[in-house]
C-alpha cells in the first residue's frame, strides 16, 4: 500500500468518522445563518417602519457611561445624513430648546428614578440648520438592576412640528374669532339640544349682567330665570325644532335702562343638516328706535304746525268768498278762489307727505280685518262722488263677486279713492269709470278701476308710481293732485302683501289694478 | 241736551285767528249765539252762565287742553255735547272720547262756510 493510498484511506476514514459531526456542524451553521438572516430582516423591517412613520429610536445605556444609541432616522429628522449615531446624554440635551430643557431634564430624571412609569414629553430640538422642530418623545426604563437603578432607557422621538404649527394656527384663529365675537355689538348665546349654554360672548354678559360662571354649561331656564324663560321658551323650542324667529323686544339692562332689541333665534345644524344647537343673537337697536321716536315726534309737530296757519288762511279766504266782508267783485272773487285752491292743494300736500312718511316708516299700525269686499268698493265710490262731481264722470260698479279680503279698510278706501280720483281727472266729461273685482288664481283678488282717458304716455309709464310724478296734463289740471297719490297707494298695497299696476285697456283708456291675497274665511257677524 | 234746537255754542281755542274766523262763521253766517274763550280756564269760568247747547273745543291748547277742559266742565255738571277741533294728523276718530259725550272731531283746516251745517248734523245725531 503506497503512502498516498494510505493517506487517502485515512482521510476517507476520518471523513467517515467525522461525517455525522460535520453534518451536525453544517446544520448548525445553516441554522445560525438563518437566525442571522431573520435578525437582519427584522432589523430592515424595523428600519422601514421607523422611516415610514418618521420615528427615531433612542436607546440609552444608562449603566454604561451615558452613551445613547440613536437610529438613523434621528439624523434624518435633524437634517443630517443618515447614519447610526452614538452620543452622550449631554450632547443630546444640548439640542433641546433652552426654554424646554428644564422640563425635559426633570421628566427624564423622574422616569429614571422610577417616579413616573413612562417618559412622555413634547418639546423643541435644534435642527442642523439651527431652526427648531417639535418632537413628541416617549420612552421608559427597560431594565433595572437589583437595587432598582436604571440600566437602559429606550423610546422613540416623533417629529410633530406640522401638527404643533397647525394647532398654534388654529389657536390663533380661535382667539381672533373669539375677540371678533366679543367686540361685536350683538349679544350671542348658543345652546345645545338639552338647552345648556355651549357658548356666549361678552356682550351677552354685559346685557344680562351675569357672570360667565352663571351662564356656561347651565340650562337656559337657570340662566334667564323662570319668568323670562316662560316668555322665551316657545322661541327656544322653535329654534331647536329648526325654525327661525325674529322679533323686537324691550328689556331693562343691568343699569336699569330700557333697551330696544332685535332678537333672532336660529337653529344650528351639523354637516348632515340635523339641528344640534340653536343660537340667539340680540342687536341693540335703541338708538335706531330713539331716532324713530324723534322722527315720529317731528312728524306730529310738523303736521300740527303746518296745518295751523293753513287753517287760518283757508278760513279767512272761505269767509271772504262767503261774503262776510261784503259782496266781492268778479275779479276779487277770482283771486280769492285762486288763493283758496292753492291753500287746499298745500293742505293735501302736507297730508299726503306726512301720510307717506308714516306708511313707509312702517308706523301707523294697519288695522287688519276680514273685509266684505263689495261693501268696501261701494263705500269707496260713495265717498269719492263728492270730489269728482266737478269732472262730470260717472262711476259704475260691475256686479262684484262675493269676495273677501284681509286688509285695513280705511287704507284700502284711500287706495281706491286715489285711483278713482285719477280716473275721473283723466276721463273725458260724460264718460264712465268702471270699477270691478274678481278672483284670480291662487285665491288672489284683483280690483280694477278703468277710465276712458287718453292712456298713459310711454315715457311716463316707468315713473308713474314715483313720488311727485305727474303726467303733463295741461295747464288747468296740473296742480290738482299732490303727486303722491299713487306712491301712497303702492306703499299701502305692498304693506298689505299685495301688488299694484296698470294696463292699457282694450278699446282705449287705462285700467289700474291692485291684487290682494284673498281668503275664503267668513266675515264675523 | 234739553234744547230742541242748536243755538248756543261755546268755542274754546287758544288761537286768535281761529277764534275770529269761527266766531264769524258761526255767528255772522251760521246765525248761532257764540261765546268765545281763549283757554280752558276761561271756559270753566264762563260756561255755567252761558249755558251752551254745544261745546266746540280745540284739542291742543297750552295748560289745559281740549280733553282736560272737557273733563273739568263735566266735573262741574255741564252735560252739553262736545265737538273737538284738531290740526293733528289722524285724530279724526271720536271713538276714544265717546264716554266724554263727544259727537265728533272736525279736522283743521275746515271750510268755514260749511262749519255750521256740520255741527248741526252732528248735534242732530247726539
Amino acid at each position: 500500500m503506497s503512502d498516498s493510498l494510505l493517506h487517502v484511506r485515512l482521510v476517507a476514514g476520518t471523513l467517515a468518522a467525522l461525517s455525522p459531526m460535520l453534518l451536525v456542524l453544517a446544520r448548525l451553521r445553516r441554522r445560525e445563518r438563518g437566525a442571522l438572516d431573520e435578525a437582519s430582516r427584522a432589523r430592515d423591517r424595523l428600519h422601514d417602519a421607523l422611516e415610514g412613520s418618521q420615528l427615531a429610536v433612542f436607546d440609552w445605556d444608562t449603566a454604561g457611561g451615558n452613551s445613547i444609541h440613536l437610529s438613523p432616522t434621528w439624523r434624518v429628522m435633524l437634517g443630517y445624513d443618515p447614519a447610526e449615531t452614538r452620543c452622550t446624554a449631554q450632547e443630546l440635551f444640548s439640542l433641546v430648546h433652552p426654554e424646554d430643557i428644564q422640563r425635559v431634564r426633570d421628566a427624564a430624571v423622574d422616569t429614571l428614578k422610577g417616579l413616573t412609569a413612562r417618559y412622555d414629553n413634547i418639546h423643541r430640538v435644534r435642527r442642523a440648520d439651527n431652526t427648531y422642530m417639535w418632537i413628541h418623545s416617549r420612552g421608559k426604563v427597560t431594565a433595572r438592576d437589583a437595587r432598582g437603578w436604571a440600566l437602559r432607557f429606550a423610546g422613540t422621538n416623533a417629529d410633530i412640528t406640522p401638527r404643533v404649527v397647525a394647532e398654534e394656527r388654529l389657536k390663533e384663529r380661535e382667539m381672533q374669532l373669539r375677540q371678533l365675537i366679543d367686540t361685536m355689538p350683538a349679544s350671542i348665546v348658543v345652546f345645545g339640544g338639552d338647552e345648556r349654554v355651549l357658548f356666549h360672548n361678552r356682550a351677552y354678559l354685559e346685557l344680562t349682567g351675569l357672570s360667565a360662571e352663571a351662564v356656561n354649561g347651565r340650562r337656559m331656564k337657570e340662566v334667564v330665570g323662570e319668568a323670562m324663560y316662560a316668555a322665551i321658551e316657545p322661541h327656544v323650542r322653535a329654534a331647536l325644532d329648526g325654525r327661525t324667529a325674529r322679533f323686537e323686544q324691550q328689556v331693562m339692562d343691568p343699569m336699569g335702562r330700557t333697551v330696544d332689541l332685535e332678537v333672532v333665534y336660529m337653529p344650528l345644524r351639523d354637516a348632515h343638516g340635523r339641528v344640534t344647537a340653536a343660537i340667539t343673537v340680540r342687536f341693540d337697536i335703541t338708538r335706531l328706535k330713539d331716532l324713530d321716536r324723534m322722527k315720529d315726534g317731528f312728524v306730529a309737530v310738523a303736521s300740527h304746525e303746518l296745518r295751523t296757519p293753513l287753517t287760518s288762511m283757508r278760513g279767512s279766504l272761505g269767509l271772504l268768498q262767503g261774503g262776510v266782508a261784503g259782496e266781492l267783485s268778479d275779479e276779487a272773487q277770482g283771486l280769492v278762489s285762486i288763493a283758496m285752491q292753492n291753500c287746499e292743494r298745500l293742505v293735501r300736500l302736507v297730508n299726503d307727505l306726512l301720510d307717506l312718511e308714516k306708511i313707509t316708516a312702517g308706523h301707523g299700525a294697519f288695522r287688519i280685518a276680514l273685509l266684505e269686499w263689495p261693501a268696501v268698493l261701494r263705500q269707496a265710490i260713495d265717498s269719492s262722488r263728492g270730489f269728482v262731481d266737478s269732472y262730470g264722470v260717472t262711476f259704475e260698479l260691475e256686479e262684484p263677486a262675493d269676495l273677501r279680503v284681509r286688509g285695513d279698510e280705511d287704507r284700502l278706501i284711500q287706495v281706491l279713492s286715489n285711483l278713482l280720483f285719477n280716473a275721473a281727472k283723466f276721463s273725458p266729461r260724460g264718460s264712465v269709470v268702471t270699477v270691478g273685482s274678481r278672483q284670480l288664481a291662487d285665491s288672489w283678488v284683483r280690483t280694477s278701476v278703468r277710465d276712458r282717458g287718453p292712456g298713459i304716455p310711454e315715457h311716463f309709464r316707468s315713473r308713474i308710481f314715483q313720488r311727485f310724478a305727474q303726467a303733463d296734463m295741461g295747464e288747468d289740471r296740473r296742480n290738482e293732485g299732490s303727486g303722491l297719490g299713487l306712491a301712497i297707494s303702492r306703499e299701502i298695497v305692498e304693506r298689505l302683501g299685495g301688488r299694484i299696476g296698470f294696463d292699457a285697456a282694450p278699446g282705449g283708456g287705462t285700467e289700474f289694478w291692485f291684487d290682494l291675497p284673498g281668503t275664503t274665511e267668513k266675515v264675523a257677524a | 241736551m234739553n234744547a230742541e234746537k242748536l243755538t248756543r255754542i261755546l268755542l274754546v281755542d287758544d288761537q286768535r285767528d281761529i277764534r275770529s274766523i269761527v266766531g264769524l262763521a258761526l255767528g255772522k253766517i251760521g246765525g248761532f249765539q257764540v261765546k268765545v274763550c281763549e283757554s280752558g280756564e276761561e271756559a270753566l269760568a264762563s260756561a255755567g252762565d252761558f249755558a251752551p247747547d254745544l261745546l266746540l273745543l280745540d284739542l291742543s291748547m297750552p295748560v289745559l287742553d281740549g280733553v282736560g277742559t272737557l273733563k273739568a266742565l263735566r266735573a262741574r255738571g255741564l252735560t252739553a255735547p262736545a265737538v273737538f277741533f284738531t290740526a293733528r294728523l289722524n285724530a279724526k276718530d271720536a271713538e276714544g272720547y265717546r264716554d266724554l259725550g263727544v259727537l265728533g272731531v272736525i279736522p283743521k283746516p275746515f271750510d268755514p262756510l260749511k262749519l255750521g251745517s256740520q255741527l248741526r248734523e252732528m248735534w242732530s245725531k247726539r
